[in-house]
């Protein structure tokens, strides 16, 4: 298994190579002048070509990248060129934040998600299965941003029962922190919950009507028991994979989320960093989140290989 | 959908067999009509609006329903039911785009990766996983950075980081089916690798497919929304339900109708999408894989 | 939140009394003791949070790095400036108690306050202006060059005098200019010890009534309240809190679930709906009349902008009215100028070109038809304008297309000359001589394509020589050339609300509160 995952963890440095070098390119083509961005209300053409020098802009692209490169595998990911703070602080200010809604949204998913799949897979068919089914299918058609909006006129607005904006961290005690997280966690997760949902329902259908589970119920295997360790494993791969996705997903997702609830966490650094064309942070930032989501896929993977040997070979 | 496995009752002609199946799919039938009315509503939105969409009078902001104008007006004085009529044409386009884009990417890319294995599967699981692993509304925001402001360039970004997802599900889908026994057998036999593809693999993955497609519209169109909602979406003054929907979102107070009539329509227009697909895919295993239904 | 509930309401009961509710005044009032929104001083809570939201973001809370005008929202709190501007415009003392120009131009003298103190413990005298200044001039990666080039050298008379000898016909704007922050004064114990850091950890660098207890960057800042502060009609909360919140709808919710105290709104939409909340009685508003114009900047020398009859026809077809009882609901006024016209340099008596449909169609066809792209900045206050004049402008036969473009690009795309127009918040420097290098000679360039028309007069009524009634007449002049020319079509003045919880005060009194980026340092809470 070990050997396993660090052959998976050599082929995702390239990729995090690949991705930040085509973000490099990407954002090297767009036009406006990011020194001019920089230089402020009044800026004199010298005062342009005097950023232009600094930042490095004058050199050949495949130079420029390969300094970054070489200076992100050292944890140096430069500084802003709007306040000139250090990338990796910007993003660790804002990361607990993120992080934190990220979690409970996922927790969210699963917990609900999963349930809620595996009730409609029980009960295939019939009531409580179409119900979940239209409820899912349901959660699907709203967008995110609108069920945010919502829930803050009525939870926070209206009834005043958790707060409309704002963040407060762990440290400032339990309550405060989820009371802050519970309303945009619960837009967030609306669509990777039905999601889970949905597959994990239609794999356990599917699985549940295989033979080797017929099998295994005529054997006298009890039905807990079958469906713990049989089918679940089973069905839990197209699960795995809806959740590796949409963990990428939540997290891209946070940016109109933490819009709405004013959390100060990286998805409105990635506005403000592409409004501000602060390319630094918005590399730091895509590569950053990549990492994440590379290390979240490589568990995933590693998990298939649990849930399911024959993908070991 | 072989030929050797009917419905139960055995009719003959394909009218006679779509009344089977809206009978046995009552929703999923309701959803295809509803769909098809908003359809052949875009296609006929110059018939059917009653002004042109984008005409200002700024005199007349927030007008509440009346003759004149069914369902009001706008901040800017704008027919509201006209601008719904005309927005279903950009939402509907939108949502194509980014659906077909994932689909012609992910899904022969999931079949062949799932199907060859080896090196192949392994260099384009890691293309996909690359994308994949790009938050997606960062990517778009970046894609839009570059090419500039544009609907379907947002949505293109949208349609890529779709891909994976169907690429993923297909190609775990494909392992899956790969496994068993018969393919095996077939290919034992000599059959052809793109005939085995074709005739017992793709069949078979095609529910998980359509559940991908049916979700991934629904996601499509409320995506849109969400673009809006960036500031990333269609450009003004031309009306979508998601820049509609963001626009009224201001102003909740002062004109709530503005809010509910895109809301409503993108949540109805999603959960069709969302009730259609399922109900393919049960009529799909009915038909095709009668033995295991019952 | 009951209890809150219950609180609130018992302070609409007692503060009601003291305080209108619709609190509707518009401009500023100068009534200071009681009625409006502001209340008696005695009334203050002394020991007051205030939680601020604003829209404005910052990146650098040191005056010489600041990037643009909103950060001053933010550091006008930490450092005093040599000079203030009060609610009308003008020029009031703050760290200079006076200032002159010599007869003949060559310098501007400054006499100083001796009582001041930095928040470090470091003196002000005469040798910190110098330092800051100097500093300004010169420090690499400064945002003050432009500012400060007047300037040619820094002179102590003694402790508290200070002369400023300037480049020859430049300066006038200096005493104005000093009241942003270029006139900031940073510790020179600070500048010393850890100048670098100041950009994001200020601490006790500035002498003004807050000291930032807390930065997060981008994020919100928390002040406390200076120790012995030289004035004491000012900082009356003993914590302030403002946070950047950048969705309007956030801010709403925030000041209405108590999460922020007060919040600024802008834009034609989101001022409607805050006011429809003020009247609903879900929270309190100050509505306050902007000095800032949407204006329609045209680039002369591109496409069909270069005929001169497509720029009169522009003029002719904005319907000035429709605009702003219209798209802004009457909650804003036309505007003709850079500045609204009790400000000194304004021309009371230039009026907007009469609305002449025809005239305008007749122009457009003489000129063979017209196709402009109008630009305006992403999300801005400005795009709706935009969208106004692609209809008006169409009706009489101009082809318009509108482009959004990101704010930290449009502005330079505009200077670069990449863009036929665009729709902007002309923001009116302290002094219209700065004014007139941005927008019309320099940078935004509306001159541009139109020959020499303004000749000498900029530079004369830049003259520190001159009087102010004398500069007043020579601007006047110029803001005529300039309609007569069409250089530029100003549109509208638009009002902003500050929603607030019924217990703030003094919103309308707050400095520079009519330029959207006031200095919240004489925020009040009633107890």
């Amino acid at each position: 298994m070990t050997r396993y995952a660090l052959r998976r963890l050599a082929v995702a440095l390239p990729i995090l190579v690949a991705v930040t070098f085509c973000v490099f390119v990407l954002v090297d083509l767009a036009p406006g002048d990011p020194a001019a961005a920089i230089a402020g209300e009044h800026p004199t053409a010298e005062r342009i070509a005097e950023i232009r020098a600094s930042l490095g802009l004058d050199e050949p692209l495949l130079q420029r990248y390969g300094s970054w490169l070489l200076d992100a595998l050292q944890a140096n990911l430069g500084s802003s060129l709007a306040n000139g703070q250090a990338v990796t602080d910007a993003i660790g200010d804002r990361l607990p934040a993120t992080l934190s809604l990220v979690v409970v949204a996922m927790l969210i998913t699963l917990v609900v998600g999963l349930a809620a799949g595996l009730v409609a897979a029980l009960q295939h068919g019939r009531a409580a299965d179409r119900a979940i089914t239209a409820m899912a299918s349901a959660a699907i058609a709203l967008p995110p941003f609108w069920v945010a909006l919502v829930l803050v006129m009525l939870f926070s607005v209206q009834a005043r029962w958790l707060p409309a904006i704002g963040y407060q961290p762990l440290s400032a005690g339990l309550w405060p922190w989820l009371s802050h997280l519970i309303l945009p966690a619960a837009a967030l997760s609306l669509l990777p919950m039905a999601e889970v949902a949905l597959q994990f329902r239609q794999a356990m259908v599917t699985v549940l009507r295989q033979d080797y589970i017929t099998n295994a119920e005529a054997r006298g295997l009890t039905r807990p028991r079958v469906l713990g360790k049989h089918a679940a494993k089973n069905a839990a791969v197209p699960v795995t994979t809806v959740f590796a996705y949409r963990f990428a997903q939540v997290l891209g997702g946070t940016v109109a989320i933490e819009s709405v609830f004013d959390l100060p966490g990286i998805g409105r650094l990635a506005v403000t960093s592409v409004l501000n064309r602060d390319i630094p942070v918005l590399l730091g930032l895509v590569a950053f989140t990549t990492l994440i989501v590379l290390v979240i896929n490589l568990l995933v993977d590693i998990s298939y290989g649990y849930f399911n040997p024959k993908v070991r070979t | 959908m072989s030929q050797t496995s009917a419905p139960s009752r055995p009719r003959s002609g394909r009218l006679g067999r779509a009344s089977a199946v809206a009978r046995r799919e009552p929703l999923a039938t309701f959803a295809l009509l509803y769909l098809i009315l908003i359809v052949l509503g875009a296609v006929l939105a110059p018939l059917l609006a009653t002004h042109d969409p984008d005409a200002q009078q700024l005199m007349q902001r927030f007008q509440p329903w009346s003759g004149e104008h069914w369902f009001g007006t706008d901040d800017y004085g704008r027919d509201v039911f006209s601008r719904l009529v005309y927005g279903s044409r950009v939402t509907l386009q939108a949502a194509l785009v980014a659906v077909g884009v994932s689909v012609l990417i992910g899904v022969p890319a999931g079949l062949l990766a799932g199907f060859r294995r080896g090196f192949l599967d392994a260099a384009l699981s890691r293309v996909f996983d690359g994308l994949m692993s790009i938050p997606g509304l960062i990517l778009a925001l970046t894609i839009v950075a570059v090419l500039g402001p544009g609907l379907t360039k947002a949505m293109t970004a949208v349609g890529l980081i779709f891909a994976p997802q169907f690429f993923r599900v297909t190609r775990a889908a494909t392992h899956e089916v790969m496994g068993e026994t018969y393919i095996e057998s077939s290919i034992a036999i000599g059959c052809a690798p793109a005939r085995v593809v074709l005739r017992h693999v793709l069949p078979n993955v095609v529910p998980a497919i359509l559940v991908q497609v049916s979700v991934a519209l629904g996601v499509a169109v409320s995506a849109e929304a969400s673009l809006s909602f960036l500031g990333l979406g269609v450009e003004a003054p031309t009306a979508s339900w998601g820049s509609m929907l963001s626009t009224a979102a201001q102003t909740m107070t002062l004109a709530p109708n503005l809010v509910w009539l895109p809301g409503l329509l993108i949540f109805t227009v999603v959960l069709s999408f969302t009730l259609l697909g399922e109900g393919i895919r049960r009529s799909l295993a009915a038909t095709g894989r009668k033995a295991v239904d019952e | 939140m009951t209890r809150r509930a219950r609180r609130a309401a018992l302070a609409v009961a007692t503060v009601g009394l003291l305080m209108p509710l619709a609190a509707c005044g518009s401009g500023a009032t100068k009534d200071a003791d009681g009625g409006g929104p502001t209340a008696d001083p005695s009334t203050y809570d002394r020991e007051a949070t205030i939680r601020v939201g604003t829209p404005s973001p910052f990146s650098a809370l040191d005056p010489a790095k600041q990037a643009n005008i909103g950060e001053n929202t933010y550091t006008f709190l930490i450092y005093d400036s040599l000079t203030q501007m009060d609610a009308s415009y003008q020029v009031q003392p703050m760290l200079a108690t006076s200032w002159e120009f010599a007869a003949d131009g060559s310098s501007l003298t400054l006499k100083l306050r001796d009582d001041v103190t930095f928040n470090d413990g470091a003196p002000f005298d005469a040798e910190v202006v110098k330092t800051n200044i100097e500093r300004g001039k010169t420090m690499e990666g400064s945002s003050l060059v432009a500012a400060l080039a007047p300037i040619d050298q820094v002179v102590v008379e003694d402790p508290h005098t200070v002369r400023l000898d300037l480049v020859p016909g430049l300066g006038a704007d200096l005493p104005a200019t000093f009241a942003l922050n270029a006139g900031m004064m940073v510790s020179p114990k600070a500048l010393a010890e850890r100048a670098d850091e100041l950009a994001l950890d200020p601490g006790t660098a500035g002498s003004g009534p807050y000291v930032p207890v807390e930065v997060k960057t981008g994020e919100q800042v928390t002040f406390e309240r200076s120790d012995d502060y030289w004035n004491e009609d000012t900082a009356y909360a003993a914590t302030l809190v403002v946070r950047t919140v950048a969705d309007q709808a956030a801010r709403l919710n925030g000041v209405q679930t108590g999460a922020l105290d007060v919040a600024q709104i802008s834009g034609s939409a989101p001022v409607q709906e805050a006011l429809a909340l003020v009247e609903r009685g879900a929270v309190q508003g100050d509505k306050i009349a902007q000095i800032t114009p949407v204006v329609l900047m045209v680039n002369a020398e591109r496409g069909d902008l270069a005929k001169p009859e497509v720029r009169e026809a522009i003029g002719l077809a904005v319907n000035r009215t429709e605009i702003v009882e219209g798209l802004f609901s009457g909650n804003a006024s036309p505007a003709t100028q850079f500045y609204p016209e009790d400000y000194w340099a304004a021309d009371p008596d230039l009026a907007a070109p009469e609305l002449d449909i025809d005239a305008a169609k007749a122009l457009v066809e003489q000129a063979g038809g017209a196709e402009i792209t109008i630009a305006a900045a992403t999300g801005s206050t400005a795009e709706p304008v935009a969208q106004a004049l692609q209809t008006q402008l169409g009706a009489v036969g101009i082809e318009v297309d509108l482009q959004s473009i990101p704010f930290a690009q449009i502005d330079e795309m505009y200077r670069r000359g990449e863009l036929d127009a665009q729709v902007v918040n002309a923001s009116p420097a302290p002094d219209p001589a700065s004014t007139l290098t941005y927008y019309v000679t320099d940078g935004f360039a509306a001159a541009r394509g139109f020959g020499d028309v303004l000749g000498t007069l900029p530079a004369e009524a830049a003259d520190p020589t001159k009087s102010l009634d004398e500069r007043a007449a020579k601007y006047q002049e110029i803001w005529k050339v300039m309609a007569d020319n069409d250089m530029w079509t100003p549109i509208v003045r638009s009002e902003q609300v500050w929603v607030r919880s019924d217990k703030i005060a003094n919103v309308p009194n707050l400095p520079w509160v009519r330029s959207g980026f006031p200095s919240y340092r004489d925020i009040a809470m009633v107890k």
